[in-house]
């Protein structure tokens, strides 16, 4: 029988399997003593009847919307299991939390967000990270990560366009990959859809990684 | 130098406009090479010179180089007295902002170019238009600087601060690498297609489909950032004479080519500032020297070069057909300028 066992962090609960294969962290509210950033992935239409255009552009804002929301982070599922065991670990932590969160709902923020790494390829680089996030910080994205954990994203914050970035100054590649996964987090990505997290909204502002959000049933979005 | 005459277009002057519009780069020159609306700028440009009304905005001037000695117009410019008249006029802005993470130990200025729209109502230097055989004399500074004095002797039609757009980089097959960056991205169409789109319309409802929000120059890649602010060959003569009157070029640049556009007061300028009022006198006195001399009066406008000392004579004048009484006003050119 691999239980649920949960112990009191600093930040929040932990959630972990008792076999030690996965275990994630329940923080009530994010971003309240250092701000937290997110982009907002937007939508912009420039329409002309009369020139007969109609252009749909994407846009990233800059912002903290997530301010005071629960956050599901730090999730951790042994990589020796098949994709499918890694989704099912995750999915049963995933739904424990929501079920703490469901019990006493005024210890938490309205709703559930889950931050996933972004997609790189085979060489480790990031599209998104190269075409907006370099533009702005010359240095290694992984090195700052390492330096200052966490809150690199919210130093980096500070470099960033506030305004709308409209995704297609940023080429192709970053357009594509965009809110999508790093392979590595492709079974957390299921667990948390199966879990019914909302399709992402909002991005990392470093490698593009999608943001997905859960609301509890009832709650007034 | 005394053959040269700079007046109003008159109606007679179409043939001559046209050869200039189908000469003059396509795309390039605000002189559209089309006849129905050369007619419409030659009505338009009599209508502005010779109607008794206050002026409204919506004037626009258009004067044209005569080379008396071989009989032929060489050139052409304009004045539109209110940018966007009917409509919105915009530009983008250059501005600076520093971005600083003291944590990650970095602060560097970003540029970055705002939609903006500083510069409607300014009046605005248009339609320049110079045979390639006359590039290399004064006839440049007589097509350029003497609508500046125009707009002196007849300020209370104009904005008391003028701009002037100027072409930006293409390449050879007319390409803009400022609008394939930026403009294209909303248009989905290349620049020789959205020039002609535009062509017509008002540039303010194209506008409206660019973005609101600035656009940061980093983001952009390297050939559409170099392009910014950079003229097309063709435009650098008349934009030499510009930035020698004392117009900014820093400030903004067209939305669409990111050709740099200038402004400045109109006081500010040196024709401006040096010019004074001189009477054509019998006898001349004084130092002779180049100047640049305009009959002011908005009907019956014309300005020619030519040597004179502080005081002007019939003779010096010749081609304005100054007669000895009568209040020109005059602007000293630089002496290499009218070499």
């Amino acid at each position: 029988m691999n239980d649920i066992h949960i112990s009191a962090e600093t930040d929040g609960q932990r959630f972990s399997l008792a076999d030690g294969s996965a275990s994630l962290l329940l923080v009530p509210r994010l971003g309240l003593t250092l701000p937290r950033y997110h982009f907002h992935i937007g939508r912009v239409v420039h329409a002309a009847q009369d020139l007969g255009l109609f252009r749909v552009q994407t846009t990233l804002l800059l912002g903290n919307d997530h301010t005071g929301q629960a956050e599901l982070t730090d999730l951790r599922v042994a990589q020796g299991l098949a994709a499918a065991e890694q989704t099912a670990a995750l999915w049963r932590l995933i739904s424990a939390a929501q079920a703490a969160m469901a019990e006493k709902p005024a210890d938490f923020g309205d709703w559930l967000v889950a931050e996933l790494p972004g997609w790189r390829d085979a060489a480790g680089n990031s599209p998104v990270w190269q075409a907006l996030g370099a533009r702005f910080y010359a240095g290694d994205p992984l090195q700052a990560e390492a330096r200052l954990g966490p809150a690199w994203r919210s130093h980096l914050a500070a470099l960033l366009p506030r305004q709308a970035v409209y995704l297609s100054f940023l080429g192709e590649a970053a357009e594509r990959r965009l809110a999508q996964p790093a392979d590595a987090a492709l079974a957390a990505l299921a667990a948390l859809q199966a879990a019914g997290f909302q399709p992402p909204a909002h991005a990392r502002i470093d490698d593009g990684g999608p943001v997905l959000t859960w609301r509890i049933a009832g709650r007034a979005p | 130098m005394n053959h040269l005459l700079l007046r109003p277009v008159a109606a007679a002057d179409l043939a001559d406009l046209q050869r200039m519009a189908a000469a003059s780069a396509d795309g390039i020159s605000s002189l559209p090479n089309d006849e129905a609306k050369l007619r419409r700028r030659i009505a338009a440009s009599l209508q502005a010179f010779a109607s008794p009304d206050d002026a409204s905005g919506e004037e626009t001037y258009l004067f044209v180089l005569e080379d008396l000695a071989a009989g032929r117009l060489v050139g052409c410019s304009g004045i539109a007295a209110s940018a966007g008249f009917f409509d919105r006029f915009y530009s983008y802005r250059n501005e600076f902002v520093v971005h600083a993470s003291a944590a990650l130990g970095v602060s560097q200025r970003m540029h970055t170019l705002h939609l903006c729209h500083d510069l409607t109502g300014t009046t605005l230097l248009t339609s320049f238009y110079l045979d390639p055989g006359y590039e290399h004399g004064p006839a440049a500074q007589l097509l350029s600087r003497a609508r500046l004095l125009f707009i002196k002797a007849n300020a209370e039609r104009f904005s008391e601060r003028i701009a002037a757009e100027s072409p930006g980089i293409t390449d050879a097959a007319g390409q803009s690498p400022f609008w394939d960056a930026v403009g294209r991205r909303f248009f989905g169409m290349d620049y020789p297609e959205a020039e002609a789109v535009i062509g017509g319309r008002s540039r303010a409802c194209i506008a409206e489909l660019m973005p609101p929000s600035p656009v940061y120059v980093a983001l952009l890649p390297e050939a559409a950032q170099w392009a910014i602010g950079q003229l097309h060959p063709v435009g650098e003569l008349p934009f030499s004479i510009l930035q020698d009157e004392g117009f900014d070029a820093d400030t903004y640049i067209d939305i669409f080519d990111g050709g740099p556009t200038v402004d400045a007061p109109l006081a500010s300028l040196r024709s401006v500032r040096l010019a004074r009022e001189v009477e054509v006198r019998a006898e001349g006195d004084g130092p002779r020297r180049w100047q640049l001399l305009v009959r002011p009066q908005r009907a019956g406008f014309a300005a020619v070069l030519a040597e004179a000392g502080d005081g002007v004579t019939p003779a010096d004048a010749q081609a304005l057909g100054a007669r000895p009484g009568e209040r020109l006003l005059a602007t000293p050119l630089h002496i290499g300028e009218a070499a």
